[in-house]
């Protein structure tokens, strides 16, 4: 009997099991964990720190184990995976080793501490698991007076949000000099940074976080720049998160910042697949392989993976680097190439604006500000018409953003 | 055999009887900014000789593999059981927008609350044995309620919805 | 947002009741079925087993919830407290208002003349034969319609041709159909299902109108023609037929007077000079003419009022009809029928007693009607009701004789042109009563209000061409306190014509009296919810003044006017001659200049009809804001976009919109639907531009400037 080894327990991991089910998969699926959860959401923990969720809302392919025995999966729970050997097609964990026919890497990504003093302050806090989020929650309830959030990111706006809804006075700090410097247009993030400003939020930007050090009644933070300190409470990292592929031999598996995949999810190993926040794969605009670490990506990830080892013959075409998030009474949207542009079309109206990045003729990424409702249609044609070519009626309706591709099209 | 609403396009008029059947059957109170499930949408197609307009009625086109059911992180976006209609729980809807994003067609809305509000094929209507609301209202029957392989075969061309098939 | 399934079962308590909906009141009159839970409408859908609508609604019908129960109802008889148009009441029991209007009208009727009190009719039109009763049992001649601005005048226009009315006779095999300026996708469902099923049939479609329409997008040729003109696109047509041989020599020689005149007339429409004229290329002109000519039967299908509301409307209409007698398709099964009307207007294939009913003193017996010294031709040709556009004049110059009272029945001021002018009129009468749902502009002028109640609220009788007919009850009881406007005539008689016993006795008799000998009767038609087949039918049949003779002076299909001839005096041409509108670039070269768009009026919008769904969100919530149609040829002239504001002006006044760029409209053509109180277009048009004959205001074609604001 073939036998499948999924390592990791998210998403990715799930969709490609549940698919090998659906797909009538003859052999044993086993998926090892570093932990005894349910498949969840990392993106989730703010917003069940917030209140928006209760704890089980984190799950949502419901809570405990038996979410895998009901898949009839073997489920070994906190047995991470140390060691995998692509060659012999065997994983070995603290007391055993096992082989495979197919091994799907769905690690997913651990939050970016860089090891400057004081890293490992009791005051510290990241933002990725469930653990983390109860310790954001209790941490919250406290509400803290001074909070400082070192990320200018999708995740970190969230937890100033957070902080500001418990009165918190909130510093939010990064390196990078404006907020979304990936996803945002510096015209954009010039209007998020005046409206959080007048929220009464604090920004230092082009900050470099050199030391933390606990005081009395916190931590005071240094920076590169001397005699320059911003003291909280608390203080949040949410610098980014890096691929978990500790374990993988550099020399049996390309890798890059994670592991590399074709539209299949296969490595350079045909065994072997990756998906979710560990794969790299391509990013349909610049035709290049990046991490896309969005949830929506990785179940199809997992998805085409597991049809594949059932004998199926699936593609997973790839996606864009994609974004909304909804904070502060604003809603930020990043689309595509934002920064590679040959011109770009700004349409501001009262508070919403617009931003539409072109390649010559060729659409390739928008940034949207309170005007969230339309940008799904052109996220798909923004995939799709580099992916396949629409004809007039897949796309001919739906709003404005649909008139002005129609008519792009026509042109062509 | 799942079924969908569909809009003839090149009979569609644009007359918006669908759009207010559908504030009806759902009680949509516009002053606290609800807004109807359904919307239409008009092209003015030129040619040499004259200009084509053309109208479709647009809602949630409950796709065969929904991006906004993947996309929607919490599982708050479900299938119906016996329509196989995309639903919501509102319980578990967080009001990330993620679906907006995901929505192919600029379907999704939100109330007061912020919470998703969308189409629901009026399920209980159908498993009532009546059709959705703007099915029956439509005085001309551009829109229609078909499997989609009947959709498809009889007259692909003028009726929207392929693009998840 | 929903609470709960509206799907009745055993222990929910909903229940579906059959109405009919006439908020709009064309022909179609829709079949409801209203969910109704604890005495409210809780959801509103087609009535499936009603032929007219069958099952299916319109925009304003579905909306009948936020109709019904707007919050603009009028809940109790109103005495006006404050100034004139203050609208500041007081309620009042309706006891009190009836003896308050009795009192009032009784007094003038002895002062005065009962011909000093004005009866009115705005819509709906459900109780028209009571309220013209009514006014006759009173004593005054002086019962008014809407229809003064709508219909009546292309009824006149039939009439002077054809001695009566004829509709197209589509299931007749019809082969060939011109649809002038008529838009029923968006205002009559019913036809436009007829229509679609025309088109499946292969029925050739030869739609004439400015705009681009959903019906023109069926049509096989569409003639784009320029606002005012289409009689020269008429009379090209004609010329074309008549000049390639393709008419019909044989029923032109047998059944027609006049034709060597018309034939003569029409040589100047060339169509390379009706293209200048109308704006359609000539070579279109030759293929409709063509297509309608040899494509047999064929006949027409018109709308109410859009090629009437011009200065020369009456004769733009009678060219237009005289294309059937000249390809001899009036009077032919599958060309144009004659109908007579049964009820109302629409014919339901049985012979009623309305006029009877409704003509309760002969005229002999009455003081002159109002607007019959100014129309005689109107006079001659239209029992039904004086033409209401002398009224304001009438009112404020009290001549010939004093006007004091107006009692209006879902009245609105702003149909008039001048509009602002009716308003004042209203304000110097002595005493005006207004019944309405709302409490409108007009309703805010009056001294006493009476609360009218919806269709659904009250009983009503309907028929159809199809031979069906409907009686329907109070699906709910009626809200506040507001009563049917039948109900409210027949209890006004007993205090303002005590002696006129029928009218007095309620809705159940009188309706009776009205059906007798048809085999209906109001008990019968209750027994059938959704209504049912007129027993006996008289069939529509064709030949029955190719056989008998027309209803004209001369028995025969008249290209010349034998009515007209008698006022040639009055600058009325026996011929139905083209005459470019009085405000044109070939009727008022210097003012063209100044002034160079074409305004037009009214083309309807689905979700709207007249003023009635303003006050309703969702049908409001289609286009919240009163909008011009402009092109985007225009729009890049004036330099425009959309959602800009301009302000349209004529000589006379100007209004400010919302600009709407669309390749709807027609190069050099604005269009805007009327009755907004922050915009009346109505407002621009001055009272002399109309028509001679039937004192129709020019609606559909007038001279504006557009400035971007």
């Amino acid at each position: 009997m073939s036998c499948t080894i999924i390592i990791g327990s998210g998403a990715a991991a799930y969709e490609c099991a549940k698919a090998m089910v659906e797909e009538n998969y003859e052999g044993e699926i086993h998926v090892f964990s570093d932990t005894n959860r349910a498949p969840y959401n990392p993106m989730l923990t703010t917003y069940y720190a917030v209140g928006k969720l209760n704890f089980s809302g984190m799950f949502p392919y419901g809570e405990g184990e038996e979410v895998w025995s009901k898949l009839g999966v073997i489920f070994h729970p906190n047995t991470p995976v140390t060691k995998l050997d692509a060659i012999n097609k065997t994983v070995t964990t603290h007391n055993n080793t096992y082989s495979y026919d197919n091994c799907v890497i769905a690690t997913g990504a651990t939050p970016i501490v860089p090891p400057f003093p004081g890293h490992n302050s009791k005051k510290l806090f990241t933002v990725r698991t469930v653990e983390d989020a109860e310790k954001l929650f209790q941490a919250s309830k406290d509400k803290p007076k001074r909070v400082i959030v070192v990320g200018a990111s999708m995740v970190g706006i969230k937890v100033v949000e957070l902080f500001d809804k418990v009165g918190s006075q909130v510093c939010l700090v990064d390196l990078a000099p404006r907020i979304f410097p990936l996803a945002a247009h510096p015209e954009c993030s010039k209007e998020i940074e005046a409206r959080l400003a007048k929220m009464g939020i604090k920004l230092r930007f082009g900050s470099k976080l050199t030391s933390i050090e606990d005081t009395k009644d916190g931590v005071r933070v240094h920076f590169e720049e001397e005699n320059n300190t911003e003291d909280g409470d608390i203080i949040i990292l949410c610098i980014g998160v890096r691929a978990n592929i500790g374990f993988v031999d550099k020399t049996q598996v390309e890798t890059e910042q994670g592991i590399l995949i074709n539209n299949n999810m296969q490595t350079n190993v045909p065994s072997l697949y990756a998906v979710g926040d560990v794969a790299q794969g391509f990013e349909v605009i610049t035709g290049k392989k990046r991490i896309i670490g969005l949830w929506a990506s990785a179940r199809m990830q997992g998805r085409c993976a597991g049809q594949n080892i059932a004998g199926g013959n699936a593609t997973y075409e790839g996606n864009i680097m994609h974004n909304i998030t909804h904070f502060m009474n604003m809603d930020f949207v990043g689309l595509g190439e934002v920064s590679n542009y040959t011109h770009m079309e700004v349409n501001k109206t009262d508070d919403k604006l617009e931003m539409l990045f072109w390649d010559n003729d060729k659409l390739i990424g928008a940034n949207y500000l309170d005007n969230f409702l339309d940008s799904g249609v052109l996220h798909t044609a923004l995939v799709a018409d580099i992916v396949k070519r629409l004809n007039e009626q897949d796309i001919v309706f739906g709003n404005e953003h649909t008139r002005r591709l129609y008519e792009l099209l026509e042109k062509k | 055999m799942k079924k969908a609403i569909y809009c003839d396009i090149d009979a569609c008029t644009g007359c918006g009887a669908c759009i207010v059947a559908c504030m009806d059957e759902n009680d949509i109170d516009l002053s606290i900014g609800e807004t109807a499930n359904r919307r239409v949408h008009g092209v003015e197609k030129m040619t040499e000789e004259t200009m084509i307009p053309k109208f479709a009625s647009v809602s949630c086109m409950h796709c065969e593999d929904s991006p906004c059911l993947i996309g929607c992180p919490t599982g708050a976006i479900y299938r119906h059981k016996v329509t196989s209609a995309v639903m919501v729980n509102r319980d578990l809807c967080i009001g990330c927008h993620s679906c907006a994003l995901a929505c192919p067609f600029g379907v999704p809305r939100y109330d007061n609350k912020n919470k998703l509000v969308k189409c629901d094929q009026c399920s209980d209507r159908v498993v009532a044995n009546q059709l959705p609301a703007c099915v029956r209202v439509c005085p001309i029957r551009a829109l229609k309620y078909l499997d989609i392989n009947e959709a498809l075969e009889n007259k692909s061309a003028s009726y929207i919805g392929k693009i998840l098939k | 947002m929903k609470k709960f399934s509206k799907i009745p079962n055993e222990t929910n308590g909903i229940e579906i009741k059959k109405t009919i909906c006439t908020i709009c009141d064309p022909g179609t009159q829709c079949g409801l079925n209203l969910y109704i839970k604890d005495g409210e409408i809780i959801k509103v859908e087609g009535d499936e087993n009603q032929p007219a609508g069958q099952g299916t609604l319109c925009s304003k019908g579905a909306a009948t919830r936020q109709y019904v129960y707007n919050p603009d109802r009028i809940k109790t008889p109103l005495r006006r407290v404050g100034e004139r148009g203050s609208g500041k009441f007081e309620p009042i029991t309706w006891e009190e208002a009836y003896k308050e209007i009795a009192e009032k009208f009784n007094l003038y009727k002895e002062e005065s003349g009962a011909e000093s009190v004005v009866f009115f009719s705005g819509y709906t039109k459900f109780y028209r034969p009571w309220l013209k009763r009514l006014c006759h049992s009173f004593g005054s001649p002086n019962y008014l319609a809407e229809s003064s601005s709508c219909y009546l005048s292309t009824y006149i226009a039939h009439k002077l041709t054809y001695g009566m009315r004829g509709d197209p006779s589509w299931a007749g095999g019809m082969k060939c159909a011109i649809i002038w300026s008529s838009n029923p996708y968006y205002t009559n469902p019913g036809a436009a299902r007829v229509i679609e099923n025309a088109k499946k049939n292969g029925v050739k479609l030869i739609v004439v109108d400015p705009r681009i329409t959903p019906t023109t997008k069926r049509a096989d040729i569409h003639l784009r023609v320029r606002p005012g003109t289409d009689g020269a696109l008429a009379h090209a047509m004609a010329n074309v037929m008549i000049n390639e041989n393709i008419y019909d020599k044989e029923y032109v020689a047998k059944y027609t007077y006049g034709f060597e005149e018309y034939k003569e007339y029409v040589q100047e429409f060339t169509p390379e000079r009706a293209e200048e004229i109308t704006g359609v290329p000539a070579n279109l002109i030759r293929e409709a003419a063509r297509t309608f000519a040899t494509t047999k039967p064929s006949g027409i299908m018109t709308s109410a009022a859009p090629v009437v509301q011009n200065s020369n409307g009456v004769q733009n209409y009678r060219a237009i009809f005289s294309l059937l007698g000249l390809t001899g398709n009036f009077d032919k099964l599958g060309g144009q029928m004659v109908s007579p009307s049964s009820f109302l207007h629409a014919s339901g294939q049985f012979k009623s007693r309305q006029v009877e009913f409704r003509q309760s003193r002969p005229v002999s017996e009455m003081a002159t009607r109002i607007g019959d010294t100014d129309y005689p031709v109107w006079k001659e040709l239209i029992e039904e009701e004086g033409q209401a556009v002398a009224l304001p004049d009438h009112i404020i110059s009290g001549k010939p004789y004093p006007l004091r009272a107006v009692i209006g029945f879902g009245m609105n001021f702003r149909m008039l042109s001048e509009s602002t002018k009716m308003a004042e009129a209203l304000k110097k009468l002595d005493f005006f009563v207004d019944v309405d749902l709302f409490l409108t502009d007009t309703a805010k002028l009056a001294d006493i209000v009476l609360p009218a109640c919806s269709s659904v609220e009250r009983s009503e009788f309907r028929c159809w061409g199809t031979g069906f007919a409907t009686c329907t009850k109070p699906a709910i009881e009626p809200l506040y306190e507001s009563r049917s406007d039948i109900d409210i005539i027949c209890q006004l008689a007993k205090y303002i014509a005590p002696e006129d016993k029928l009218l007095a006795s309620g809705f159940e008799p009188t309706l009776d009296w009205i059906l007798e000998g048809t085999g209906m009767t109001t008990q019968e038609l209750w027994k059938h919810p959704s209504g049912m087949p007129v027993p006996n039918p008289i069939k529509q049949a064709p030949l029955q003044c190719l056989e008998h003779g027309f209803k004209t002076p001369s028995g025969k299909l008249e290209f010349v006017s034998k009515v007209l001839e008698k006022y040639e005096h009055l600058g009325y041409d026996a011929l139905p001659t083209y005459k470019p509108p009085k405000y044109s670039p070939q009727g008022s070269p210097e003012i063209a200049k100044d002034y160079p768009f074409i305004l037009n009026t009214g083309a309807r919008l689905p979700m709207f009809v007249h003023t009635r769904m303003y006050r309703v969100p969702w049908t409001n919530s289609l286009r919240p804001n009163p909008a011009a149609d402009i092109s985007p040829v225009d729009a890049d002239k004036l330099g425009v976009k959309q959602g800009d504001k301009i302000r349209i002006s004529t000589p006379l006044n100007s209004i400010e919109v919302l600009v709407n760029v669309t390749a709807i409209a027609l190069e050099g053509v604005v269009h805007m639907y009327h009755g907004h109180s922050q915009a009346d277009v109505n407002s621009l048009f001055d009272r002399d531009n109309s028509d001679p004959i039937t004192g129709y205001p020019a609606y559909k074609s007038m001279l504006c400037k557009i400035e971007k604001i």
